[in-house]
């Protein structure tokens, strides 16, 4: 049976955790006491085997591929940084082209219109003749304005001079687009319908060379077709 | 201990020459130190390296800052060990010790080996349970072989003070493998 005022320096002594002066006076006791000196080496003996225990807990080394790996990551480290406005503005341009592409993909988008150009109704053509369109001599009678006078045309007619024998054209024309015409589908089966082309000009183009040598002048607003 | 540093090829690129060489000499046996506090802690020799890998990681964007080179290791060791710890509770501790139960241990009799891995587990488990002021004591002295005088500067300890922590340690691990002085035949 170990002594009694030893026995927690027995376990203390072992486990190393005596001043010198306690170690030393500990061994001193023990080497004349059996018990106690057998109690200690049992005391030793576990001590030791936690601390192997321990031990192969933590023994080991890395693999053989830790350094080149280590390596790669540092030089990957060691790339120079770049000025924190060009990282911001390389972000904001990665955000801003992201942003497109999911503005374009997730936005609905209006489908595109059936005709490709839409005609309002002040903007309709408006057939102007001095006399009744069917009469092909008044067309080319139309007074002539002032060549200072200011222009007649307003954005919401239209005014077209047409050929005498383009008028019935012309007015086939403008019945489909008053009626519904703003479907180009329409336009094209007018233009079938009258069997000749249309080309309308409004007043600004320069006055082509009239029939029977009445020429234009360069301020005359009026023209043919 | 530096099983790694036949594996160095080329340089780092690092700006200052001198702190270059100086890192040089480090990651020739640096790595194996993080590398056992890690596994000290986590017991699992992958995560342990990439906790290694991670704290020289650190060490190296912040070498310029270490003003006293020498507490270099000391520094390295801190850092493993608060990153292996970040790491084991972010895993259930459970889950680990089950995981990892026997990875390291030798191969011998079937008796020896699940002897050992019963031992294993229960002063695993017991290291588990201590305070952390003990237990890097603990794992230190194991690490390394270092005594209470290296364990004390790289801890930056008093030497009375660890030579306390260690005692603390390894009784309260003695007392997971249920022995205590009254064990013994006479007492």
């Amino acid at each position: 049976m170990v002594c009694k005022q030893y026995s927690e320096r027995l376990t203390a002594g072992a486990f190393g955790g005596l001043t010198a002066r306690q170690h030393a006076d500990l061994m001193a006791h023990l080497r004349g006491c059996d018990a106690c000196q057998e109690a200690y080496e049992r005391a030793r003996e576990v001590s030791a085997l936690v601390d192997r225990t321990v031990i192969t807990l933590v023994e080991g080394t890395p693999s053989r591929g830790f350094v080149a790996r280590l390596r790669e990551r540092l030089a990957a480290e060691a790339e120079p940084a770049r000025p924190a406005w060009r990282a911001r503005i390389a972000t904001a341009g990665a955000l801003a082209a992201i942003g497109v592409l999911l503005a374009y993909r997730f936005v609905p988008v209006e489908p595109a219109p059936a005709i490709a150009w839409r005609i309002e109704a002040p903007a309709a053509p408006r057939i102007e003749s001095s006399q009744p369109l069917e009469s092909s001599k008044s067309a080319r009678g139309m007074p002539r304005r002032p060549p200072d006078a200011p222009k007649e045309r307003t954005n919401a007619i239209v005014r077209v001079l047409v050929e005498p024998n383009q008028v019935a054209a012309v007015e086939e024309f403008a019945r489909v687009m008053t009626a519904s015409g703003e479907n180009a589908s329409q336009i094209l089966s007018a233009q079938q319908r009258v069997g000749e082309p249309l080309e309308i000009r409004t007043l600004d183009i320069p006055p082509l060379r009239a029939a029977g040598g009445d020429s234009a002048d360069a301020g005359n607003d009026s023209g043919s077709l | 201990m530096n099983a790694c540093a036949g594996d160095l090829p080329g340089s780092l690129v690092i700006a200052d020459a001198s702190l270059q060489r100086e890192f040089e000499r480090r990651l020739s046996d640096c790595p194996t130190l993080a590398y056992r506090v890690a596994l000290g802690v986590l017991r699992n020799p992958a995560e342990a390296e990439d906790v290694a890998q991670e704290a020289m990681l650190r060490a190296y964007r912040n070498f310029h800052r270490l003003r006293d080179r020498d507490r270099f290791r000391a520094w390295l060791v801190r850092t493993a060990w608060r990153l292996a710890l970040d790491r084991i509770r972010a895993v259930g501790r459970r889950e680990r010790r089950e995981r990892v139960a026997g990875e390291n241990w030798p191969e011998s009799s079937v008796e020896a080996v699940a002897a050992n891995r019963e031992l294993a587990e229960r002063v695993g488990a017991a290291l588990d349970r201590l305070p952390e002021k003990l237990r890097i004591v603990m794992l230190l002295a194991a690490v390394e072989g270092y005594n209470t005088h290296e364990v004390a500067a790289l801890l930056n300890l008093a030497v009375g003070t660890v030579k306390s922590r260690l005692f603390t340690a390894r009784k309260r691990l003695a007392e997971s493998l249920k022995w205590s002085a009254s064990n013994t035949p006479n007492g």
